[in-house]
């Protein structure tokens, strides 16, 4: 293992974070709240995009109103559902989460919502990536919450693993967060260089070593070049510029800094075994190989707090039944083997991972699929986490119903402060601007 | 910064500018915004990009902005070879990159890159993805769709919208049946293809998920089943009857707020993204397209012909979206490059034609912008310009083009290729710098072969560049 110390000063001395002095990017945090190495508490946030079905999620199997609602899409015990409770249990398709729901590592929060739901994708996914059903907060709950979290010095405060765009619930922070695309070279490619993030798998681990003492002299001149003239240009009125200028000086400082990382021995993960033809593949994409990522990038002791990632294809409207139990299996094995490959590394008591989607669906079935809805089930996972149903399953009573969709018991933003104060330990008031009532989501 | 659209005065930003401010910058603003950088081939007798954008400037601005509306010469011949193009992919044996690289080579020849402009507006504004579709053939019919509408009535436009394949597969129609309405449709064409969210209730959604029962795709076409149609009365947006599709369309588009919302978006897309416009400053042209019944070219005239076009208000104040940044890149170099090789590179950067991440398009802005996307352009970039790639070495060389301005010295050389990719927005100490990196070489003809190709390389990587 390659040393800690040594990479913070190393790593600093070839940002472009000393060079540019009080104009440095706030990428990096330099709080004075340090957190000690390899101790700090991690959240990860799985976001389900597209509106998972809540109800066909943990179902509420002890309640013929569900199946009178659901008479093709219902599932039926002998399915086998995982039993969490006699009237509730996960949906087969989340088998792989068996053992952590026996070891009480699973938390199943049901009824959460929020006041007059939106049932725009968009509108909602705001609402919960802000955590402001008014719609007026210009950024995230993640990204406000993290300027107050305990840092290591140098460290990036959360890391965006993703294809897609940067989530709304990191921004806020004042802080550049990183996206790393799970399948790309995080580095700028000059001619010839030796420092390349190979994503290709097929290249062995020791020819992503870089071979520092033969970087090309020209290509370093172009890097500073390159690092300089985004610089300049502080005095300029367009916002529009001085966001690009930001952008690029925070992304090169994280390329320098990542460099260091992985030159430090830091191995990408293998990636899903696949059984193609008659051999194994290795699939190099989707939540299960971006968790192991995570799962490495924790073991490698980055400083990171928060990490984001995303699994799209919950809008069900119609042939739920297949595709919500693809996406659920490929949700079980992503965690299971997250939370198993952090064990190996006695790394999983400090990882909590929280769930979450921008509605639940609407209880009565429209055919084949299902309708956009409102409350919902949402899934907080880790050992640190008290096992079992959090809160009440909401009435199926059609008349109990809001316009055809489930009340919400539990505010999203009482989940939210729950992690924030119990779990990041930083002032949820500050965040929420206002005391949510914790759910006893921890021991 | 201020909100500077806040202080204009409608009345004044929408009449047309004077001839009298027209030069090279707002001639390359211009062909950046309706257009894909430069002047395409043919809009002016020219060799290279540069001549290209020095006789727009000669020729002035009505002349520029004519063209860039109704075309330029070539078109009859330039439609006759896309389309034949078009019939061979018209099949569902064509692989994304082929469909990609047919839509780049468009943006890249076409005598009328306004009408691909539209073309990708409204592939964004009804963003479908052949992610759902799975079948080639019916995405390319789609996108002729767009184009043939692309600078034409909306009405029509979203009219046929309800009978699309493509989109009745992508939001379901086929379960939208008498008995079992689906919403899906019924929701987005309000949310987002017509009135924005918060101009209707969920009632008006299940009321003309009604409406639109009955439809279904089938092959290439649509197949219309009266039996799965709800005829009865619904209620939408306040008129009542026994309406269909096409009477939820027309009841859509008679909503006043309909003409705000299409004109806020195409206000973003073609002047100024990085502030919402008020309120005000949309109405004026909001009720210009209602009267004129939703045509979309008249719109776009005032649009590229006003005042507040060509003021600092819209003045990059916008992000490239990555394909303005690689076809006008291209552009640029007058590249002859293979496109479906240029669509293969350009995965990871935040913008897959065909493939949009979900049905509210791309977001567009600073959305375009994080770490990842970054450096996916820069790394393009150099791809495209640094010769180590055969597919684009030869066919992209920023020596020869630099050669073509018989311009000797460092100084001139940096400063045309400046001029050319960002017609002197660029710092002083910044122009110093770019001139010391390529004097820093012995002159010998192939150092500065590769010299060239890094400096342009890191011209294209400059925030200003960065910028539409």
């Amino acid at each position: 293992m390659f040393n800690r110390r040594e990479f913070v000063k190393s790593g600093l001395a070839g940002s472009t974070l000393l060079a540019f002095g009080s104009s440095a990017p706030g990428f990096l945090a330099s709080t004075a709240m340090a957190a000690e190495a390899g101790k700090e508490k991690i959240l990860v946030v799985v976001e389900l995009t597209g509106g998972n079905d809540g109800l066909n999620t943990v179902i509420p199997h002890g309640d013929d109103l569900y199946y009178k609602a659901r008479p093709k899409l219902g599932i039926r015990t002998k399915e086998g559902i995982l039993s969490v409770d006699e009237h509730t249990g996960l949906n087969p398709a989340l088998q792989h989460l068996k053992p952590m729901v026996d070891e009480k590592k699973l938390a199943a929060v049901l009824g959460v919502g929020y006041p007059n739901p939106n049932r725009s994708h968009f509108e909602s996914m705001d609402v919960w990536h802000s955590a402001d059903p008014t719609r007026r907060a210009p950024n995230g709950w993640l990204g406000r919450g993290m300027s107050l979290l305990k840092m290591r010095e140098g460290h990036v405060p959360a890391f965006h693993i993703s294809k897609q765009q940067l989530p709304l619930a990191l921004l806020g922070s004042g802080m550049g967060i990183p996206t790393l695309h799970p399948d790309k070279p995080f580095d700028l490619q000059l001619a010839g260089d030796p420092h390349r993030f190979q994503s290709d798998s097929s290249v062995a681990t020791d020819k992503l070593q870089p071979k520092v003492s033969k970087e090309n002299e020209n290509n370093k001149k172009r890097r500073k070049l390159i690092d300089e003239l985004a610089s300049l240009g502080e005095d300029d009125k367009n916002e529009m510029f001085q966001f690009v200028r930001r952008t690029s000086m925070h992304t090169y400082t994280s390329i320098e800094q990542l460099r260091e990382i992985l030159s430090g021995g830091f191995q990408k993960p293998q990636g899903q075994a696949e059984y193609q033809g008659n051999q194994y593949s290795y699939k190099r994409e989707g939540l299960y190989y971006e968790l192991q990522l995570v799962a490495q990038m924790i073991r490698a002791q980055f400083g990171t707090r928060i990490y984001y990632l995303a699994l799209d294809g919950f809008d069900t409207h119609s042939g739920q039944r297949t595709t919500h139990a693809q996406l659920l299996q490929k949700l079980g094995i992503a965690i299971a083997q997250f939370f198993a490959q952090l064990k190996r590394t006695s790394d999983e008591d400090r990882v909590v991972l929280l769930t979450f989607s921008e509605f639940g669906r609407r209880v009565k079935e429209n055919g084949s699929g299902t309708d956009h809805g409102a409350g919902s089930s949402l899934l907080v996972l880790g050992p640190a986490v008290k096992g079992g149903l959090v809160g009440e399953h909401p009435s199926l009573e059609p008349d109990k119903l809001d316009n055809g969709d489930l009340r919400f018991n539990i505010d999203f933003r009482q989940v939210y402060a729950t992690v924030l104060d119990r779990w990041l330990e930083c002032d949820s008031r500050r965040v929420l601007g206002d005391a949510y009532e914790n759910v006893p989501l921890f021991a | 910064m201020a909100a500077s659209l806040e202080k204009l005065d409608p009345a004044e930003a929408w009449k047309p500018a004077t001839e009298d401010i027209w030069n090279l910058k707002w001639a390359a603003h211009l062909f950046r915004r309706a257009g894909f950088g430069a002047p395409p081939f043919g809009f002016f007798v020219s060799r290279t990009s540069w001549e290209a954008l020095q006789h727009a400037e000669k020729f002035g601005m009505d002349e520029c902005v004519n063209q860039v509306i109704d075309g330029g010469p070539g078109q009859d011949y330039f439609t006759t070879l896309a389309d034949e193009d078009t019939a061979r992919l018209m099949n569902d044996d064509t692989k994304l990159p082929q469909l990609q690289g047919w839509w780049l080579n468009r943006m890249l020849f076409t005598p009328h890159p306004l009408v691909e402009r539209m073309t990708l507006f409204w592939h964004n504004h009804f963003a479908t993805s052949i992610a759902k579709i799975t079948k080639p053939a019916l995405m390319l019919q789609q996108n002729m769709l767009f184009r043939k509408y692309a600078l034409g009535d909306f009405r029509e436009l979203l009219r046929e919208m309800g009978r699309n394949p493509a989109m009745l597969i992508w939001l379901d129609a086929a379960s939208n049946v008498k008995g079992t309405p689906n919403e899906n449709y019924a929701r987005e064409v309000m949310e987002l293809f017509s009135l924005g969210v918060g101009n209707y209730t969920e009632q008006d959604i299940r009321e003309a998920a009604r409406a639109f029962t009955g439809w279904r795709a089938s092959g290439r076409g649509y197949e219309f089943s009266k039996g799965k149609h709800d005829d009865t009365v619904k209620t939408v947006l306040g008129q009542t009857g026994r309406w269909g599709a096409d009477d939820v369309a027309r009841i859509l588009l008679e909503q006043p707020v309909a003409a705000r919302f299409l004109v806020r978006k195409l206000f973003r897309e073609f002047v100024n993204e990085l502030e919402p416009p008020p309120e005000r400053l949309i109405d004026p042209l909001a009720e210009q397209l209602r009267e004129s019944n939703y045509d979309i070219k008249q719109c776009m005239r005032t649009m590229l012909r006003s005042r507040l076009f060509y003021s600092e208000a819209a003045y990059r104040k916008r992000i490239k979206s990555p394909v303005e940044y690689v076809v006008g890149l291209l552009n640029a170099f007058y590249a002859v490059v293979p496109a479906e090789a240029v669509a293969e590179s350009m995965d990871g950067l935040g913008q897959s034609l065909f493939a949009p991440p979900n049905v509210k398009g791309w977001d567009g802005g600073k959305i375009w912008l994080n770490s990842s996307t970054l450096l996916g352009r820069h790394n393009l970039a150099w791809r495209l310009v640094g010769g180590e790639d055969v597919r684009f070495s030869r066919r992209i060389d920023p020596h020869a083009f630099v050669r073509t301005s018989k311009k000797d010295s460092a100084d001139e050389q940096v400063d045309f290729l400046l001029n050319v990719l960002l017609q002197g927005d660029v710092d002083k100490v910044a122009r110093e710098k770019l001139v010391n990196f390529l004097q820093d070489g012995s002159g010998e003809e192939r150092e500065q072969e590769s010299r060239l190709r890094e400096l342009t390389h890191t011209i294209l990587l400059m925030p200003s560049y960065q910028l539409a």
